[in-house]
């Protein structure tokens, strides 16, 4: 399966996932301008590498790295999306844990990823990044 | 708020390009500002949702003399409040939806805030302009203060719509 990776820009977040390694990550600022043209194909890779792992039974552990700045409402949106099909994946039997990486004080993004938690059945993990 | 300093204003037409020239002035002017990193991306947050707002729920107009332009300022109450206003038309057919939704998000506590944003984002579908109906939720959120608005008459099919946000830059 083909590595999915997407540079950053301005307005929207890099993605690095590639499915020979255990980490994957997405991480910058996210408010792209047309939000389902940008997570869409991410979540149809999810989709497919998901699938992947599901059906050899993979018992390797892997870890979601999201390291958002910022991200807006619209983005939220396809940030559950992302994380529903994580927990699908996961439900599935497949060993992954969530890091939710927030910077010092920033208690918004803290509290975002504490709702997620509590939707998404996955192991969660928050780390705090000092200034 | 007569000492009030206005850091960044702009009037007239809003779209994606000059949205983004308008963040990039703000991030620039408040990493120049003494604020700390908690509070510059709480008013940034605001200030795209409030922008964005504009761009996705402004009316089409189909009399275009009614058009009037849009209106967004960011400004300093004192050393530790600070407004992000944004003005817009809107047709008045809408301002029932509008005012019920503000009133209801200004009802909440940031607990209850917190349990409207879970339900709408797992229940929401994306609007057909690419909104998740989260946004005035999230406003309120990061802004930690009461969303105040007010709307005035152009003519029976339209109005202006004016948001103020209020941030508080506690100090540590």
């Amino acid at each position: 399966m083909d590595a999915l990776i997407i540079e950053s820009t301005e307005i929207s977040p890099k993605v690095v996932f590639e499915p020979e390694k255990p980490f994957f990550e997405i991480s910058g600022e996210s408010r792209p301008e047309n939000v389902r043209k940008f997570y869409e194909p991410i979540i149809e890779w999810l989709n497919d590498f998901g699938n992947a792992l599901i059906s050899k039974q993979d018992q390797n552990q892997y870890t979601f790295n999201f390291r958002f700045e910022y991200f807006n409402s619209s983005s939220a949106k396809f940030i559950m999306d992302i994380l529903k099909k994580l927990e699908d994946i996961y439900t599935k039997g497949i060993n992954m844990e969530i890091k939710w990486y927030y910077d010092e004080g920033d208690e918004d993004m803290q509290e975002t990823g504490e709702e997620f938690s509590k939707i998404i059945d996955v192991p969660f993990e928050y780390i705090e990044v000092a200034e | 708020m007569c000492n009030s300093k206005i850091i960044l204003s702009y009037e007239g037409k809003f779209n994606l390009e000059k949205i983004e020239t308008l963040l990039f002035k703000a991030k620039k002017l408040m990493d120049e500002m003494d604020l700390n990193i908690t509070i510059k991306k709480k008013i940034f947050n605001i200030m795209v949702e409030c922008m964005d707002n504009i761009n996705k729920h402004e009316d089409n107009f189909e009399d275009i003399s009614m058009l009037k332009n849009s209106y967004f300022d960011f400004f300093k109450e004192s050393e530790e409040i600070y407004w992000i206003r944004t003005k817009n038309t809107i047709k008045t057919n809408n301002i029932e939806q509008l005012t019920n939704k503000i009133n209801y998000v200004n009802s909440l506590d940031r607990k209850g805030l917190r349990r409207l944003y879970e339900v709408v984002i797992t229940t929401g579908e994306l609007s057909p302009k690419g909104g998740a109906g989260l946004g005035l939720i999230d406003i309120a959120i990061k802004s930690a203060n009461k969303l105040k608005y007010s709307f005035e008459t152009l003519n029976d099919e339209y109005k202006t719509f004016l948001l103020e946000v209020k941030v508080i830059n506690k100090k540590k």
